[in-house]
């Protein structure tokens, strides 16, 4: 058995792809694409406009995933890792508690976001996923530690299959990069290279 | 004190992210937790801010904040007996 | 199998694994009355080293990673990696609009730069699981054969930023915290840095390491901030750290709990305990000593592991008195001796988030 890619889904600024095909384009100058997104995906779930940005970007991710591939939800709630790893994590929101600090002011739903690992929280709430997670920083190429971490889970059994996201949205940048990695005979082995190829398409 | 509910309520819908929510839909009397708009306990926390801010009332023990944020009326009622 | 050991703390409590544990065997707390340190300058218990956002933590860093080198035979270690736990790194950066060096990403690679000998680094934040998340990493890189051995290392800051966050969600208490208690009214911060190895080469420890059986984490899947009422991550986490170690419950002798002392934490782990039968075990939680130092709070206290299980002594959980959560639990009242052979460490935290992982002798 190998540990290898299936699903996978990239959205680069206001670009949506899903397994490399266009799956939808916000307007270049829509301001709130990520609602645009979530609109699109036809979502009814107003916890998601309380997320920061990192948080909404990776549950609409997940969705992507699951509309692609329904065959998900066949995993039981704990068999499902989440293996995520970031750039700059949370700065936006580190920003905003900064400044309410600056005026003495602090606001507990920003100051709650200032954990990136909290995407991973709101993906399990979403999905009542009860799994392995974890949050890795890393430079968006160097996915070297997620993947060999990701791996390990699989190797040793405590997760069955896992989604991969490679998450950054702050500033104007909204970039993810996600993938279904499942144990299977047959289909593109997860490694570094492959992983490049697949998002680069 | 209906002035003050219509103001309550954009405040509500501001300060905690009320998105497709419109003012006209909170019912005075309704629970603001629970069934209600189904706040949770960041939401609570959050209209203690809302309280210091905008009307420069302090609640320093959150528990208290149960009875004060039942509904919109007894939030309104609360600010009209502390301002 | 996955050895363990070579550990050290810096903390207001000493700058070695043994200070540490000396000072914990007397009593003593790194928690002081800081006058003004709070947001609107109210006085706050914190465990500081220096003051608040004054702590140069990569200085800390290469002290508490040299301890531990100074503890192996370097040239045994094989194929390295160095495992970073923190939630923040040097958030205080941000106090100035240093927006550019205040990420973590950036953070990662002023460490890398200050240990080049490091051939990679990983950087793992997970709130206040990190550093048990950051061990279970370790040990399963190394159980899997992607590497030989890893140095793991802790650390976090008290900062302006954390302390006005966790104030603006009550969480503080106003007094010295009290784990478990029925009184208990929130939680302290503190800071500091702790450093493991963990290696597949026993030969590397200069003196007897312990053993890491690996562990588990599990997500609560209930809310971001509200720790689940059921106890349901922790106690998956549990489950499943016993289960693949092939642990029985009443083979842990000593655990290592959480315990930040607020009022929905502590309630929420003593019922994962009772739906493990572990509430017969002796249990602490150090907060009364450290504070929550968050990212290395996992680290601190897997050190005081591996140092009681050395000693066979527990310690006591300062703070706690009467019982105070709905499952009774068999809090440490006071420092005695018991022979120590398997420790369940465990930790809870924001997003959800639960670890655990199993210290054997």
């Amino acid at each position: 058995m190998n540990v290898n890619i299936s699903t996978y889904c990239t959205v680069s600024n206001h670009l949506v792809k899903v397994n490399g095909t266009e799956y939808f384009e916000g307007a270049p100058d829509e301001p709130n694409f990520l609602k645009a997104l979530y609109q699109k995906l036809e979502m009814s779930y107003p916890k998601f406009f309380k997320m920061d940005d990192l948080s909404k970007l990776g549950v609409l991710g997940v969705e992507l995933l699951k509309l692609h591939n329904p065959e998900i939800s066949n995993y039981s709630d704990d068999e499902i890792g989440l293996v995520f790893q970031t750039s700059k994590g949370c700065i936006s929101s580190d920003l905003s508690h900064q400044e309410k600090v600056n005026k003495k002011s602090p606001s507990p739903s920003i100051f709650v976001y200032t954990l990136a690992n909290i995407v991973i929280g709101e993906i399990s709430i979403k999905n009542k996923w009860f799994g392995e997670s974890i949050l890795f920083i890393a430079e968006e190429n160097d996915t070297s530690s997620t993947i060999n971490y990701l791996k390990s889970l699989i190797l040793t059994n405590k997760s069955k299959c896992c989604i991969l996201g490679i998450i950054d949205a702050y500033d104007n940048k909204t970039e993810l990069k996600m993938a279904l990695i499942t144990k299977q005979e047959l289909g593109i082995a997860l490694n570094e290279q492959n992983l490049k190829a697949i998002f680069e398409k | 004190m209906d002035e003050l509910i219509v103001k309550l309520k954009g405040q509500i819908i501001e300060y905690l992210n009320l998105e497709d929510i419109n003012a006209e839909d909170i019912v005075n009397t309704d629970p603001l937790f629970g069934d209600g708009l189904a706040l949770d306990s960041i939401d609570a926390l959050e209209l203690i801010v809302l309280l210091e801010q905008e009307y420069g009332i302090v609640v320093a023990d959150p528990e208290k904040g149960k009875e004060i944020f039942e509904s919109i009326q007894t939030l309104a009622e609360y600010i009209s007996a502390n301002k | 199998m996955v050895y363990i050991g070579a550990e050290n703390i810096i903390s207001p409590l000493g700058e070695t694994a043994h200070e540490n544990f000396e000072a914990l065997t007397k009593g003593q707390t790194g928690l002081k009355l800081i006058p003004g340190g709070g947001i609107k300058d109210e006085d706050l218990y914190l465990s500081v080293i220096n003051k608040i956002d004054g702590l140069d933590t990569i200085k800390a860093v290469e002290k508490s990673i040299q301890d531990s080198l100074s503890q192996v035979h370097q040239n045994e270690l094989g194929r390295t990696e160095l495992i970073i736990s923190t939630t923040k790194g040097e958030i205080n950066l941000l106090k100035n609009g240093d927006d550019q060096h205040a990420t973590l990403d950036e953070y990662k690679r002023r460490i890398s730069a200050s240990l080049p000998w490091v051939k990679n680094t990983t950087l793992v934040s997970n709130a206040c699981i990190s550093g048990v998340l950051a061990l279970i990493v370790g040990h399963d890189l190394i159980s899997t054969n992607q590497v030989d051995s890893v140095i793991v290392t802790g650390v976090d800051m008290v900062s302006e930023f954390t302390i006005a966050g966790f104030q603006a969600f009550f969480a503080m208490s106003p007094g010295l915290c009290k784990p478990f208690d029925k009184n208990r009214d929130g939680i302290n911060l503190g800071e500091g840095v702790a450093t493991i190895i963990m290696s597949k080469n026993k030969a590397a420890f200069k003196s007897t390491p312990l053993q890491s059986l690996g562990g588990s984490a599990a997500n609560d899947a209930n809310h971001i901030s509200g720790p689940s009422r059921t106890g349901e991550g922790l106690y998956r986490s549990m489950k499943n750290t016993l289960k693949n170690a092939q642990v029985n419950s009443n083979e842990i002798d000593f655990i290592s709990a959480h315990g930040t002392a607020t009022a929905y934490n502590d309630e929420m782990e003593s019922i994962a305990f009772d739906r493990m039968d572990l509430s017969t075990v002796p249990l602490h939680s150090l907060k009364g000593y450290y504070g929550h130092t968050f990212g290395a709070a996992g680290m601190i206290e897997s050190v005081i592991c591996l140092q009681s299980m050395r000693a066979n002594k527990l310690i006591a959980c300062i703070g706690f008195e009467e019982t105070g959560t709905s499952k009774p639990l068999n809090i440490i009242k006071q420092t005695t001796d018991k022979n120590l052979n398997t420790v369940l460490k465990t930790a809870s935290g924001f997003g959800g988030c639960n670890a655990s992982i199993l210290f054997k002798k």
